[in-house]
């Protein structure tokens, strides 16, 4: 019996673990999909894009370092993407 | 200090020759002024006749004359994102601002900015003095000037807010996952975000000039025209925008007098001064009595 109650405690956490790790995913990718888009935006003028004034992308860029790495790396992965696309629909 | 006036104007006008006027006037009055150039092509020595120099000088008792070297100003400004650029990626040896200068400078919204930055030096390091008078550039480069604090506002409000739900959901995954998870770099709380604090640190610098742009009581902006069509369009296109800035002209002031040329009076320049045309060489009397006949019954000084 004592057993048999461990057992469901354990698989209850288990559940309780999952849905922990599915709800904190998605916020992740929010967060990640954030990140982007903010670094984005404020270095935009530098990039070519419409922007806010210059200054605030010069302004932040000595502290955009972990938010420039995340945008690199989306930007490849974006390459990848259209690569598969580009291939699926055979241009 | 009293009072910050601003020239405002279509190029040649003669707003550097009213506001060396106004000037001299009030320094001749007992105050102490402090006058600026921000106009990239300046002209202040010529028309206090004094030779071209670098930084400020007491050009006569108690007015202090600064024409304002704006590529001074930017290069400070980069020298500083580039210093703290490399205190944080000191891997970057590659990363140039230096060579990057020239493309720097003529980005659309930097001239403005180095203007606006030069004006936060001229403010605070001359704020013993009683008057500051600043002669302006062109019309489209001061509405871009005077506009961008408004402007840049509003951006920092919406990115700041931006920033915060970042840290939101960063400590969202944090209290999940446990604060190693992420990074050292990573800041998980508003003080240690250096983006945040650095929108704030540029938030509280447009509030600065917002303030002063607005403030009604000590600024005061005093549009310069002439007797042609297109000098006096041109007026109302800097008042009709300065309006949309809930900026007032203070005083419309028609320069170089003609008599041949017949003023419309209307709602956007209801309060103007005529001022004669004056021949050259112009003394420095003759500027500070056109002042005195323009101030009254306008200025109380």
């Amino acid at each position: 019996m004592k057993k048999l109650l461990t057992d469901i405690k354990k698989g209850l956490s288990l559940f309780a673990q999952g849905f922990k790790q599915a709800s904190i995913e998605h916020i992740e990718r929010e967060l990640l999909e954030m990140e982007n888009g903010f670094c984005l935006i404020v270095l935009s003028s530098l990039t070519g894009i419409c922007a806010p004034p210059p200054f605030i992308g010069l302004s932040l860029l000595p502290y955009l370092g972990p938010e420039i790495e995340i945008m690199l790396k989306k930007s490849k992965n974006l390459d990848d993407k259209l690569a598969q696309w580009s291939d699926l629909v055979d241009l | 200090m009293k009072d910050i006036f601003f020239f405002l104007g279509k190029g040649g006008v003669g707003k550097s020759t009213l506001s060396v006027s106004l000037s001299l006037y009030l320094s001749k009055k007992g105050f102490k002024v402090f006058l600026a150039s921000i106009d990239p092509a300046h002209n202040l020595c010529d028309i206090l006749k004094t030779k071209p120099f670098k930084g400020i000088k007491e050009v006569v008792k108690n007015l202090w004359v600064e024409e304002v070297d704006l590529d001074i100003y930017l290069k400070k400004y980069l020298k500083d994102i580039k210093d703290k650029t490399y205190q944080t990626y000191s891997y970057l040896n590659i990363f140039n601002l230096d060579k990057m200068f020239n493309i720097i400078k003529l980005t659309p919204g930097m001239e403005e900015f180095a203007c606006l930055y030069a004006l936060k030096d001229i403010l605070s390091l001359h704020s013993d003095k009683d008057f500051i008078v600043i002669d302006t550039p062109p019309t489209a480069l001061t509405l871009r000037i005077l506009g961008l604090p408004f402007v840049t506002q509003r951006w920092l409000e919406q990115l700041s807010f931006w920033r915060q739900k970042i840290l939101d959901r960063r400590n969202m995954v944090a209290h999940i996952k446990g604060k190693e998870y992420f990074d050292n770099q990573i800041a998980l709380n508003k003080d240690d975000d250096k983006v945040l604090n650095e929108l704030i640190v540029q938030q509280k610098h447009m509030d600065f000039f917002a303030k002063i742009f607005l403030n009604k009581e000590s600024t005061h902006y005093l549009l310069v025209i002439n007797p042609d069509e297109l000098s006096v369009k041109e007026g109302k296109r800097i008042s009709k925008s300065l309006r949309g800035l809930d900026i007032e002209i203070k005083l419309v002031l028609l320069n170089k007098r003609s008599k041949n040329f017949r003023f419309k009076r209307d709602g956007l320049f209801s309060n103007f001064k005529e001022i004669p045309l004056l021949k050259d060489p112009i003394e420095k009397e003759e500027l500070i009595k056109i002042a005195s006949e323009w101030t009254k019954d306008v200025f109380k000084f």
